[in-house]
């Protein structure tokens, strides 16, 4: 077998085998106490810190939240109900894969920074160290799967007109005033 | 009249002329001439009817395209859009309108018998559709005019088919005001008028056949069967769909030439910042191309075809590179930005096959090609600095931000995250079956009463917006297909 074709088999191979052994362990020891799961239709508990940890690394801020020109957040965004409502909708063969994206950040990527450590425990610094190597991964699986987890938070966050005010985006034509438009949190 | 397979209580079987998979351009074309004929057809589509278009990305977009806008290569290496629902992708497209490059269809010629008429099929599209050229400039394409002008460059103004826009640039995202030309407002009212009936949100799933079509089975939305007795099928579905379903049909395929052969003008991104506000999200979105670097000539190593790319907020935050703090950083250039986009005619032959009902794709692109790639987006930077941008960046892994153009030579971009909207050539044209799937008259070559009106049908790549020739190539088979239809 071609090398390459043999690291991709080994790298889907080794995703596919984590998220297996993730999914005996993953549903334990995540908390429950959250008010939002019960509200999911599609992701489960340990997905909701999964996507919570990757939307607020992925949405992170370059002006501390609460001054003048930040941005809303992730959470007051409700990007993990729209990813929820998002699986909920798709056709049961994408949302088995998104569902094993979300098992593959969770379990099997923090070792592209040899860590043992689920995503949603790791500290910020090390959530970016590994999203950063998802980016650069010389893999194009590792790297797909980056881009599908990121534009799905992005549109999560990006969907709220609170931070169209960010961009200076004015919002749909058919709708304007755009609704949401927050001028005191945004930079003049 | 349109069904919409929603509201299906129980299984149906109805007996028709013709059935045609698929209204997006090609579907649409067929429909209307077979109605015109007389015939009512049945026209089948797994997408909905769109009701209202509300410019929001985060429910347009999954609406729009196949696969929720997540449609990629089973290698997760190029995202693939194609459109789903009446009209197909003619719904979202930007509407640009460039006929086949006469280079290309001389090389058809070559294995293609009969194209000499397809001229006149040009002309009575572009009349249907209402083609002229595009009335405005956006701030985004005047940035690729003035930079294309200042290199002393090949470009010009494109063609569209729209009639009463108001430049709102939410085109795809389809359009509020019904301003475009396309399968929908155009040929689908005209088709339904005349007799055809189209059944909305009911898929097809397998051709029946024995020597001969005799039947489509289809599956509702509302989970009905849906079985459409014919001795014609058309099938329209894009060069993914089409093939997908004839894989899925076992259609007779001895050369195996079925799902082979895909091309899909793959592209990518280059975004300038400038010091003042472009505000590129206004107006038509696409009115200029650059063509310097595209020679149809045979050999020629110029295949990179450029123009605009600007998108809405969820499309840019998705396309610019990195996460958190620096890419909100950029977000912020927003209103600063200008957006262009280089894509390859291909050479690459990637394939369509099947994963139980999913059409999957294969596509790992040749060297050549990513050179052509590497030359396009060098292309797009060197305009942009030439334009005036601050900086430009230029995807990639690592991402790399540009301020003179003699830095680009330096510049080799990999693993490039790389975008597809325009798949062809699955299902191909060709006189020998040993070079194709269907011969000139569009029916398939071991499938009697099987027909192919769609993007599939292209022996190569095209090298520029594929929809005129595709409405085109659809009403050039057709006389076949009504002929079919009364055999
Ligand atoms: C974002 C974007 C912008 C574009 N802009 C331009 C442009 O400016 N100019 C240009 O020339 N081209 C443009 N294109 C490309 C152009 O729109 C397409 O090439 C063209 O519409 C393809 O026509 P088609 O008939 O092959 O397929 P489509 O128009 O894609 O129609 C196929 C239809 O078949 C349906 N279908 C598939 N399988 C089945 C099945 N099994 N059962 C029932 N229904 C099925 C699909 O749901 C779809 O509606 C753009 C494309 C995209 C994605
Ligand atoms: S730019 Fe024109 S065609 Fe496009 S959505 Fe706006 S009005 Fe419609």
């Amino acid at each position: 077998m071609e090398r390459r074709r043999f690291l991709r088999s080994a790298v889907a191979w080794g995703v596919s085998s984590a998220a297996v052994v993730a999914s005996f362990v993953r549903v334990l020891d995540y908390d429950r106490s959250d008010r939002r799961i019960g509200h999911m239709r599609a992701l489960a508990a340990w997905e909701v810190a999964v996507v919570d940890a990757l939307a607020e690394r992925l949405c992170a801020a370059d002006v501390a939240y609460g001054e003048l020109g930040a941005p809303p957040t992730p959470r007051e965004c409700e990007v993990v109900a729209f990813v929820d409502s998002f699986v909920a909708a798709s056709e049961p063969a994408i949302a088995r894969e998104l569902h094993a994206a979300f098992g593959a950040v969770e379990h099997a990527f923090p070792m592209l920074i040899r860590s043992p450590r689920r995503f949603s425990r790791l500290s910020e610094a090390d959530r970016d160290r590994v999203l950063a190597a998802m980016e650069s991964s010389s893999f194009e699986l590792v790297r797909g799967c980056f881009a599908g987890v990121k534009s799905l938070v992005m549109m999560g966050y990006y969907r709220d007109p609170r931070t169209w005010g960010v961009l200076g985006y004015d919002g749909p034509l058919v709708a304007r005033p755009a609704g949401g438009w927050v001028p005191l949190r945004h930079k003049p | 009249m349109i069904v919409s397979g929603r509201t299906l209580a129980h299984d149906v079987t109805i007996d028709a002329p013709a059935c045609v998979v698929g209204t997006g351009a090609g579907g649409s074309v067929v429909l209307r001439e077979l109605a015109r004929a007389g015939l009512s057809p049945i026209g089948l589509e797994e997408g909905p009817d769109h009701g209202a278009f509300d410019q929001r990305e985060e429910r347009m977009l999954p609406e729009l395209f196949q696969e929720h806008g997540g449609r990629m290569t089973d290698d997760l290496g190029i995202t693939v859009l194609g459109g789903r629902g009446l009209g197909g992708s003619t719904i979202h497209n930007t509407n640009l309108c460039k006929r086949i490059p006469p280079e290309v269809l001389a090389e058809w010629k070559k294995t293609v018998s009969g194209l000499d008429s397809v001229g006149s099929s040009f002309d009575a599209i572009e009349r249907d559709l209402s083609v002229s050229p595009i009335p405005e400039v956006n701030a985004n394409n005047d940035i690729l005019r003035r930079g294309v002008n200042a290199l002393g460059w090949r470009g010009g103004l494109l063609s569209h088919n729209r009639v009463g826009c108001i430049g709102s640039g939410f085109c795809e995202l389809g359009c509020a005001y019904n301003a475009k030309q396309n399968a929908r407002k155009v040929l689908i009212p005209e088709a339904l008028e005349r007799g055809a009936r189209i059944y909305c949100d009911v898929r097809a799933l397998r051709i029946q056949h024995d020597g001969a079509v005799s039947a489509v089975i289809a599956r509702a939305a509302s989970g009905a069967t849906v079985t459409i007795r014919t001795k014609v099928v058309v099938l329209a579905g894009s060069a993914v769909g089409s093939a997908a379903l004839a894989l899925a049909s076992n259609v007779p395929d001895p050369h195996v030439q079925q799902g082979q052969s895909l091309r899909i003008h793959p592209g990518s991104v280059v975004a300038g910042v400038f010091d003042r506000d472009i505000d590129g999200w206004r107006g038509i979105p696409q009115s200029w191309e650059c063509t310097e670097h595209l020679d149809f000539r045979e050999g020629s190593e110029k295949r990179v075809w450029i123009t605009t790319a600007f998108a809405h907020p969820i499309g840019t935050a998705v396309t610019l590179p990195g996460f958190g703090a620096a890419h909100m950083k950029m977000m912020r250039s927003y209103r600063k930005l200008a957006v262009l986009t280089a894509m390859v005619h291909d050479q690459t032959a990637g394939r369509v096959y099947v994963d139980g009902e999913r059409p999957r794709l294969r596509y790992k692109m040749l060297p050549s090609d990513r050179a052509q790639m590497t030359l396009g987006l060098r292309a797009c930077a060197e305009i942009l600095l030439a334009a005036g941008a601050r900086e430009v960046m230029i995807p990639g892994v690592p991402p790399r931000t540009v301020r003179r153009a003699s830095e680009l030579a330096s510049v080799e971009p990999r693993m490039i995250p790389l975008t597809a909207v325009h798949p062809m050539g699955t299902m191909r044209m060709a006189d020998s079956p040993r070079n194709g799937v269907v011969g000139p008259t569009g029916e398939h070559h071991h499938l009697k009463g099987l027909f192919v009106a769609d993007g599939s049908l292209f022996p190569t790549s095209i090298g520029g917006p594929p929809q005129i020739s595709i409405y085109a190539f659809a009403l050039h088979v057709t006389p076949h297909i009504i002929a079919a239809a009364r055999r």
